[in-house]
């Protein structure tokens, strides 16, 4: 798994495959230095983002964090949980859980708050926070409003799915902008119970082979 | 790609099948749909008035750049997936979700001026994509709420 420790993209995957008790080697794309960038790596990933997952046995290359985890309940369908649902209505609703804060992410990833930086040295200092800030609490206020639909013990139901896998990483983006997350109680507390589970703490970015030490402490 | 996908679930024997049975052909259609999903979370006209409000000291284009820039970006990386995916269609030779997402993002990128030759399996297969009824059936201007003095324009 190309991996970058803080990608919370990566961190979906991550989450996922140790749910599924996938054994895995993660390759850590360092972003700060332009890892992805190489020629190495755009062959891998054309879009030159991260994750990407090699699957040797099967010979399969796969980018966009969605696509590797439908590829993993496919491939792996009864491996310890099952992360979709069997019904066709309750996966549209995991689905659309995942679009949802796969949106919120493609708005505030760090190469567009760069971007948006670039545009004009007139911009505030903080049009980066702000930016980032208002698309994660518009996209949220939407999250919250389908997990008040949908949520029982876990995101959808009371089974772990891929909208678990989604959320955790965009919880931690959150903070990481500074939301107020007691705006959103159903997030807040499904995030509290689902860190807890050794899945999860074992993908969260401080665990990550390539977290530099003197990160570790303040990821 | 939520409502695609649970049609195609509800209906699969109808008609076409809009996703192929093989696991790594399904990667490659959903692949080339959540690249040009990601293209138009960036360009919707939500996110250029946000940006617009940002600055009066933006310049009066910004929406347009913007735009240009983002659908730019993100159809090299389509045109890339093409040009290893594609047969007749964007996956293989089988018409698939990955076409229906194609063409509405072809007609954003018209919108915004994009310059479509550098885009050349983008350019062809759609091309060919428009031709086909169910595909122009849903073109904007055909819509029950397009207004009438946009017909011509969209």
């Amino acid at each position: 798994l190309y991996s970058y420790y803080r990608s919370s993209c990566s961190y979906r995957v991550r989450i996922a495959l140790n749910l599924k008790n996938i054994e895995y080697e993660i390759q850590g794309v360092n972003l700060l230095q332009k890892g992805q960038l190489t020629d190495d790596y755009q062959a891998i990933n054309p879009a030159k983002q991260v994750p990407s997952l090699i699957d040797a046995e099967n010979n399969q290359t796969l980018t966009q964090s969605l696509v590797i985890l439908e590829y993993i309940e496919e491939m792996f369908p009864n491996n310890q949980v099952k992360l979709l649902p069997t019904k066709p209505q309750e996966r549209r609703k995991v689905r659309e859980i995942c679009e949802t804060i796969g949106s919120i992410q493609t708005l505030q990833n760090m190469a567009v708050l760069l971007h948006l930086e670039s545009l004009s040295e007139a911009l505030p200092a903080d049009t980066k926070q702000k930016w980032a800030k208002h698309f994660i609490e518009k996209g949220f206020k939407t999250v919250e409003t389908l997990l008040d639909k949908y949520a029982g013990k876990f995101c959808v139901n009371d089974e772990l799915s891929l909208a678990d896998c989604f959320l955790v990483p965009q919880v931690y983006n959150a903070k990481r902008y500074q939301v107020d997350l007691s705006q959103f109680p159903h997030i807040s507390k499904l995030n509290d119970a689902l860190t807890k589970i050794p899945a999860f703490e074992n993908a969260a970015p401080k665990n990550q082979p390539d977290c530099p030490e003197e990160m570790r402490s303040v990821v | 790609m939520a409502i695609l996908e649970y049609m195609e679930e509800q209906f699969p024997s109808n008609s076409i099948k809009l996703l192929p049975s093989q696991p790594e052909d399904r990667c490659k259609v959903r692949e080339i749909c959540e690249t040009i999903a990601s293209i138009q979370a960036l360009q919707n006209m939500a996110v250029l008035r946000h940006l617009e409000s940002q600055s009066d000291a933006l310049p009066a284009d910004i929406k347009q750049t913007w735009a240009q820039y983002y659908i730019e970006k993100g159809f090299r990386t389509v045109e890339k997936l093409l040009d290893k995916y594609a047969g007749k269609f964007c996956v293989n030779n089988e018409v698939s979700l990955a076409d229906c997402f194609l063409v509405p993002q072809v007609y954003n990128a018209k919108r915004y001026q994009v310059d479509l030759s550098q885009f050349p399996h983008i350019s062809k297969l759609n091309d060919a994509l428009i031709k086909i009824p169910a595909f122009e059936n849903a073109a904007p201007k055909n819509q029950p709420d397009c207004p009438d003095e946009m017909r011509s324009v969209v």
